[in-house]
């Protein structure tokens, strides 16, 4: 048998992930070995020593940190405005049949389709600018998000529709008080899905568009390091996409689920 | 007075009536028991009672006045222990209820307080729902209903899912909640021992959605050869 995940409890998961971690950095030697062996040019495959000296400069010079800081930066503003156009929409689309069943098949159609195939079209209308970029994130993060959301509002159990009708809650205090926290796991699984997905798209994108704003973000740094064919830079930046996207979900996505849904014994 | 009354109602769902010309009182301060096999439509008399369900034909008058829309007034006990809110603690779950009639802070807590208290809650404020037996949740909808000092409680078999020791236990705080805050008090079971014991005027439901028997007077015996026959 491969696992057993209820075996041994905390203790073995934690060993299980010490293992994993042993296991992915026999990769750094193997590296190494591979590079000398075959003789690969520096351009191609740099030293892990090399890599790991450029990743570190580019930490304490501020460089990465700053470029990341752009990158969510613009992640923050397109995941607002997504979650801003999903809410106006879950409640029209609750409200109004209509709007609810055009979203629907809208979802159906959008909700497949990759940001980066919507790029051409989006430097065609919004030029290679911080909009484009918005656009691609807001694309990235709506639907997938507007499908989570509206499958939380409709699972809403009856009991807690009913019992907000019986204290006369409406409108924006239904909302908040009880449409919210009721449809909690799902917006925290949203949350996730919209961050992968924007943190990919931005990424994506800025490697087409160029520097999206002043300096530019992760994925403008990770192409201009390859313009210049600074390889060591280029694994860097890879890397700090890699720590930066890992921190988000592990760490930060990661307590804010412990802080609801399993305080609350929501998590399904 | 009657606190509420369901006047000549004809309702049901996707067109399928499960009440044909329904009547019932309940005065102000009483408690009435509706008693019927499972699927003959007390849960439906509840909803309409508690407007969430509106009556192809017929009428609600709670104090005297028709009523279309739900309001705390007639405030239902559902039977799910899911029925409280996860995100909130015990106290939490109460406070909620207090602030939808607008008493908000130390008052609150301090009402709030006692009503756990006399449930027997008294230390267990700060547990979310999922920390607490099915008994327990129960005793918390009970406090969230009671501490909104209701016209009228709508009971929608409140005590089903719990066993019969703890049921037991909960019957009689309930007994005991109704004989001091005096709300009226429409309740519904299929149980025959739960109607006995809640006691009031027990109406017997047939499995047509009718009443056909009244009995001010419980005896267990009378009830259930008159229950046996809506089972047939």
């Amino acid at each position: 048998m491969w696992s057993n995940d209820r075996a041994g409890g905390a203790p073995r998961s934690r060993w299980r992930a010490i293992r994993a971690w042993i296991v992915i950095l026999l990769a750094v030697p193997a590296w190494e070995i591979a590079r000398r062996v075959f003789a690969v040019s520096p351009l191609l495959m740099p030293g892990i020593a090399e890599i790991a000296g450029a990743f570190f400069e580019g930490l304490l010079s501020g460089e990465l940190p700053a470029r990341a800081a752009i990158s969510l930066l613009f992640i923050g503003v397109g995941m607002a405005i997504a979650w801003t156009l999903v809410f106006v929409g879950v409640l029209l689309g609750a409200t109004v049949p209509i709007v609810g069943d055009v979203l629907d098949r809208l979802s159906a159609l959008f909700h497949p389709l990759p940001g980066i195939a919507l790029l051409p079209v989006v430097v065609l209308w919004f030029g290679v600018g911080p909009a484009a970029a918005l656009v691609v994130i807001v694309h990235s993060v709506f639907w997938p998000v507007l499908a989570n959301t509206t499958a939380g509002y409709r699972a809403i159990p009856e009991t807690w529709r009913l019992l907000a009708r019986n204290l006369e809650l409406r409108g924006v205090t239904y909302l908040t008080r009880v449409a919210i926290p009721a449809m909690s796991p799902y917006l925290i699984a949203a949350l996730r899905i919209a961050w992968a997905r924007s943190w990919r798209a931005l990424i994506s994108a800025e490697m087409v568009f160029g520097a999206v704003a002043a300096g530019g973000g992760m994925g403008w740094y990770i192409f201009s390091q390859r313009v210049f064919m600074d390889t060591t830079g280029l694994f860097a930046g890879i890397l700090f996409v890699m720590v930066i996207g890992s921190l988000v979900e592990h760490v930060v996505l990661r307590r804010v689920e412990e802080a609801t849904v399993e305080r609350w014994g929501m998590s399904t | 007075m009657n606190a509420l009354e369901l006047r000549s109602i004809v309702a049901g769902y996707d067109g399928a009536p499960v009440l044909r010309d329904f009547s019932l009182r309940v005065p102000a301060g009483e408690t009435v028991t509706l008693l019927g096999p499972s699927g003959c439509g007390k849960t439906t008399v509840l909803r309409v009672a508690a407007s969430f369900l509106v009556p192809v034909r017929g009428s609600v008058i709670a104090a005297g006045r028709e009523v279309t829309r739900p309001d705390r007034h007639r405030f239902m006990v559902f039977q799910e222990p899911s029925q409280l809110l996860p995100w909130k603690t015990v106290m939490g779950n109460v406070l909620f209820a207090l602030a939808a009639i607008d008493v908000h802070g130390a008052v609150a807590t301090a009402r709030a307080a006692a009503m756990l208290s006399r449930l027997g809650l008294a230390g267990s404020e700060n547990r979310f729902p999922h920390q607490l037996s099915g008994g327990m949740k129960q005793r918390v909808a009970l406090a969230r209903a009671f501490v909104l000092n209701p016209a009228v409680l709508l009971m929608d078999e409140p005590f089903a899912s719990v066993d019969a020791p703890r049921r037991r236990e909960l019957q009689d705080l309930l007994l005991e909640l109704v004989r001091v805050e005096r709300p009226a008090v429409l309740f519904v079971t299929h149980d025959l021992d739960e109607a006995v014991r809640i006691g009031g005027r027990i109406l017997v439901m047939s499995r047509e959605g009718r009443i056909v028997a009244e009995e001010r007077d419980p005896r267990r015996d009378r009830l259930a050869g008159l229950l046996a026959e809506q089972h047939r």
